[in-house]
Parts: C-alpha cells; sequence; structure tokens
C-alpha cells in the first residue's frame, strides 16, 4: 500500500470519527462551536476526502496492474515481455520509454483536457463486458476509434530521432500527413505491429532480470 | 432526550458520510476495476447525499423548535 493510500486511510478515517461524533451527539450543535464542528465534519472534511479519494482511484485506475486485474487482459500484460523490437508496446515497455507502473494508460489514454476521465469512461464499458456482457476473446479486442497519431506525438513531437528519421520524409509532406493523423504511424510497414497476440507462439519473452 | 427534526437530518446526514466514507476506505485498499465502481457507485453518492442533506438542514433550519424566550431584563427606563 502506497504512502498516499496511508495518509488518505487514516485522513477518511478522521472524517468518519467526526462525522460519528456529531451523528451520535447532536446535541452538541446547539452550540456554536458545535454547529462549527458539524460544518466541519458534515461538509468540509467529507468534500476533501471525497475529492481526494476520486484522485487516488484515478491515479490507481492509471496503473498496470489495474489494467491487467482482468484476466482477458493477460496477453497483453505479456505482450509487453516480448523479445522482439518491432513490437512497439514490448520496446516502450522494455526501454522505460514509457513509465513501466503505467505502460497501458500512458498509450491508451487520450491526451486532451478531459482524455483522463474519457478513458475511464470508456473503462466502465469495459467493465459492464466483463461483468454483464459476453467477453471477446483477447485476440478479437478491437480498440473502438483508430488510434490516433496525437498519443503517439505527445512525447515523439519535436524529439529529434522522430522529426530527422529518414522513413519519415520518404515523400514530400509526409510528416505533415503523420502530424495532422492523416496518415497512422501503425499504418503498414510503418509500425505496424502492436500488441499481435495471434504471433505469440512464434515470439521469445524476456524475463528481466531485476 | 428528545431531539429536534434538525437534528435528525444532522443525524442522518451524519450517518450517511461516515458510512459512505467506510467503503471509499475499504475501496482504496486493493487496486482492482470493481473497487474503482464501489466507490463511484456507492461512495460518492452517500457521501454527496449526506453533505446536500446537511446543507438543506441548516438552509431550511428548525421549524419546529420551540421559539426562543424573549430576552428579559429592566424595562427601559424613561427619565
Amino acid at each position: 500500500m502506497s504512502g498516499d493510500t496511508v495518509l488518505s486511510l487514516i485522513f477518511v478515517g478522521v472524517t468518519v470519527l467526526l462525522a460519528l461524533v456529531v451523528s451520535f451527539r447532536v446535541a452538541l450543535t446547539r452550540a456554536t462551536s458545535g454547529k462549527i464542528l458539524a460544518f466541519i465534519a458534515l461538509f468540509i472534511l467529507p468534500a476533501m476526502a471525497a475529492t481526494q479519494g476520486f484522485n487516488e482511484h484515478m491515479e490507481k485506475a492509471k496503473t498496470t496492474a489495474f489494467c491487467l486485474s482482468c484476466h482477458v487482459m493477460h496477453d497483453y500484460g505479456r505482450s509487453l515481455y516480448v523479445n522482439d523490437p518491432s513490437f512497439i508496446p514490448a520496446v516502450h515497455f522494455q526501454n522505460h520509454l514509457v513509465p513501466t507502473d503505467q505502460a497501458c494508460f500512458t498509450c491508451h489514454t487520450t491526451y486532451t483536457m478531459f482524455g483522463d476521465y474519457q478513458a475511464k469512461f470508456r473503462g466502465l464499458r469495459h467493465l459492464y463486458v466483463q461483468y454483464l456482457g459476453t467477453v471477446p476473446k483477447p485476440e478479437n479486442i478491437k480498440l473502438y476509434t483508430p488510434f490516433n497519431n496525437r498519443e503517439c506525438l505527445h512525447c515523439h513531437l519535436g524529439m529529434r530521432k522522430f522529426e530527422e528519421a529518414a522513413p519519415h520524409h520518404r515523400t514530400p509532406g509526409m510528416m505533415a500527413q503523420i502530424k495532422s493523423n492523416h496518415l497512422s504511424c501503425m499504418s503498414s510497414n510503418c509500425h505496424d505491429t502492436v500488441h499481435d497476440l495471434k504471433d505469440f507462439n512464434l515470439v521469445t519473452f524476456w524475463k528481466p532480470t531485476s | 432526550m428528545a431531539i429536534s427534526p434538525l437534528e435528525r437530518r444532522l443525524r442522518i446526514a451524519g450517518l450517511l458520510i461516515a458510512a459512505g466514507l467506510l467503503i471509499q476506505a475499504v475501496s482504496l485498499i486493493g487496486v482492482h476495476p470493481l473497487a474503482f465502481v464501489a466507490f463511484l457507485v456507492f461512495a460518492c453518492p452517500m457521501v454527496g447525499a449526506g453533505i446536500l442533506l446537511f446543507l438543506y438542514s441548516i438552509l431550511k433550519g428548525d421549524r419546529h423548535a420551540p421559539p426562543q424566550a424573549a430576552p428579559t431584563g429592566p424595562p427601559a427606563g424613561g427619565g
């Protein structure tokens, strides 16, 4: 359990205690000091605790462990350990090009103002399918919409290795097409090997030593 | 001691908030999508309802409370 979670739990515990004191010793609120206590215990602290709890849950929901906690995602987690640099998620994860504890979310969020929340609300649909719908086979899971280059460019834009790479300038205007999402990074013959679960019988897996 | 309707509402608000926060605390222990759902579906509405009930209570006041006695003191003396 992280230090943040422990602090959250302590804060929630104190707030619960004060709310219960006001509930069971409600006569306290007849005095002015009791009214102030009630305002703090039943408005200020609960609002802060709920907001803090929401933020804590949002942070936890970004973790790799959270995404892989559903069984159907197991093979997607394994794809991070494929011993082949042409696998885009694997090369990013193994070389720490994305935070390893937020490996899924870093690429599968939307880099817009409320993108994090949009991503999590899409996740609620996953939950619906997981518990109330028909769970597809892992290899049949598809994105709702084609992957937007914006998510790649969030990190790669301005990066020398990206901007000066010869394959990105094969045709005039190619870079502009990439940046405007008219030419997908994952189009054919480019970075088109992503999770590719169907190829798992052809690959080996990296075993980290530490 | 009998409690007024205002105090009863405050008590319910406090219990709702405490119950909601307890669910929140339990949900924070694990890392699982269902913990997030429990927080969104149970904890948040309960805490929100408790806060709204508290605000409603203090805005509405206590209409059934016995009127406070008028302050007594020496009659204003005239010259």
